[in-house]
C-alpha cells in the first residue's frame, strides 16, 4: 500500500495503517535521529516521539506537501531538540554509553577497525558543526536528499543549503587531511 | 581565474552542478595549478570517505520492537492525559493528593514510603505550576512518573529492571526517565529539567536507590 493511503487511513483513526506506516518510514527516520543526536538510545527516543507527534497531528497535515517532507522536518526538530538538551545538560545524561548498530559488521576484522576509525572521525568533525551546516550536511551528504528537498525541510532557500554544505563539506575534510597527517 | 573561486567550484566537481564552462574552466586550471590540482585530490578522497561513512547507515537493534514501542507509544498518548486532567481538575492538592493514593491503592503499591513519596511529588507539582508556568500536559507526565516510581519500589521493579537490562527501557538517567517529557515543546522541556534537579534534592533516597539499582544492573 502506499504512504498515501496509509495517511489517509491512518488519519481516520487505523491503528494497523499507522503501525504500517511507522515500518515503512522508521528506517528513515532512525537514520537522520541517530545522526543528529549520536547516541543510540537518544534516537530510540527520537524515533518514537516523532511518530507520536505524527500520530497526533496527521490531522494537521496537507496532502499538498509531501508526506516525507513534512515527517523529516518533524524529525529533525525533534532530534535537534534532543540534541540541545544534551548539550545544555551535558552532566545529567553523563555516563550514558553511545553506540550504534552498523547494518552488517564486517567480517573482515581490519576492514571494521578502519570503518569505525572513519565513523569516530567524521562524527567527531560533525560534532564541531554549526547546527544549520550540520543538518545540511546529513540531509544532502548522508541521507541524499535533492538540495530541494532538503531546502524545504529546513525552510530555507537552496542558496542556503549550497552555502552552508560548502562550509560544511570543508570543515570535513580539513579535518580528515589533518587526521592523516597530508 | 583565482584559485579562490576555482577552489568553491571543487567541491561541486562531479555532482552535475557545475556548467560545462565552469568545468573547462576547472580543469584546464587544475592542469596547471599545483595546489588546486592537491585540493581536488583531497576532496576526491574526503567525498570517498563521506561515501563510506554513509554506506554504515545506522540501523535500530530490535527495529521491530521500536515499531511496536513507537505504536504503543501513539496508542497511549491520549490516555495519562486522560486519567489525570481528571486528578487536576478537581484542584485543592489534598483532594489530588487523597485521590493519588487511591490510585497507588488501586495499583496494589500501597506503603507508607510510597505514600511519602507521592507527597513530595504532589508538593513538587504545585510548586512546579506557580514557579514555571508549565501546561498541564507536564503535570500530567510528572504524574505519571510518579505513578512509574512507586511501582518501581514495589512488585514492579523487577519486570522494570527486566526490561533496562535487554534495553527496552532506558534506566539512566533517571532524572529524564522520571519525567516523560519527550512529547512536549522544546522550552517546557527545559523547565522540566531544571525542575527534575530539583527532584533529585526533593526525593534524593528515591534517586540514590535508582541510581544503584542501575549500577547493579550494569
Ligand atoms: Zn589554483
Amino acid at each position: 500500500m502506499e504512504t498515501r493511503d496509509l495517511v489517509i487511513k491512518s488519519r481516520s483513526g487505523d491503528m494497523q495503517a499507522f503501525s504500517r506506516l511507522v515500518t515503512l518510514h522508521q528506517p528513515y527516520v532512525y537514520q537522520i535521529a541517530y545522526r543528529v543526536v549520536l547516541s543510540a538510545e537518544d534516537a530510540r527516543d527520537v524515533v518514537q516521539e516523532v511518530f507520536v507527534k505524527v500520530w497526533r497531528n496527521l490531522s494537521k497535515y496537507r496532502m499538498n506537501t509531501k508526506f516525507t517532507t513534512w515527517l523529516y522536518r518533524i524529525a529533525v526538530n525533534a532530534a535537534l531538540d534532543r540534541m540541545r538538551q544534551n548539550k545544555r545538560h551535558a552532566s545529567v545524561i553523563a555516563g550514558e554509553a553511545s553506540g550504534m548498530t552498523a547494518a552488517s559488521p564486517d567480517p573482515d576484522p581490519e576492514r571494521a577497525l578502519l570503518k569505525k576509525e572513519t565513523r569516530e572521525l567524521i562524527e567527531r568533525a560533525m560534532n564541531r558543526l554549526p547546527e544549520k551546516r550540520r543538518l545540511v550536511f546529513i540531509l544532502r551528504d548522508l541521507q541524499e536528499l535533492s538540495v530541494q528537498e532538503t531546502a524545504e525541510i529546513l525552510k530555507c532557500s537552496e542558496q542556503n543549503v549550497k552555502s552552508h554544505l560548502y562550509y560544511a563539506r570543508r570543515h570535513i575534510r580539513e579535518t580528515i587531511i589533518k587526521s592523516e597527517g597530508v | 581565474m583565482r584559485c579562490k573561486t576555482i577552489e568553491k567550484w571543487l567541491h561541486w566537481y562531479g555532482e552535475g552542478e557545475l556548467s560545462a564552462e565552469q568545468k573547462a574552466t576547472v580543469d584546464a586550471h587544475v592542469q596547471s595549478c599545483e595546489s588546486c590540482r592537491s585540493l581536488l585530490v583531497h576532496i576526491g578522497r574526503a567525498r570517498d570517505l563521506i561515501g563510506d561513512f554513509r554506506a554504515e547507515a545506522p540501523v535500530p537493534r530490535d527495529p521491530e520492537a521500536l515499531a511496536g514501542d513507537v505504536v504503543r507509544a501513539a496508542r497511549q498518548s491520549r490516555e495519562p492525559g486522560f486519567v489525570a486532567r481528571g486528578l487536576f481538575s478537581l484542584g485543592r492538592p489534598g483532594v489530588r493528593l487523597a485521590l493519588g493514593g487511591a490510585l497507588v491503592f488501586i495499583l496494589g503499591s500501597f506503603f507508607m514510603e510510597e505514600i511519602h513519596i507521592m507527597n513530595q511529588i504532589s508538593g513538587l507539582e504545585n510548586k512546579m505550576k506557580t514557579e514555571t508556568r508549565l501546561p498541564q500536559s507536564a503535570f500530567v507526565r510528572c504524574w505519571v512518573s510518579a505513578e512509574r516510581i512507586a511501582g518501581m519500589l514495589n512488585g514492579d521493579s523487577e519486570r522494570l529492571l527486566e526490561q533496562a537490562r535487554t534495553g527496552r527501557l532506558r534506566f539512566v538517567p533517571m532524572a529524564r526517565y522520571m519525567f516523560e517529557f519527550q512529547h512536549m515543546p522544546a522550552g517546557d522541556r527545559m523547565r522540566v529539567l531544571r525542575a527534575c534537579r530539583d527532584v533529585r534534592k526533593t526525593v534524593p533516597d528515591v534517586m540514590t536507590r535508582l541510581d544503584q539499582k542501575y549500577i547493579e544492573i550494569q
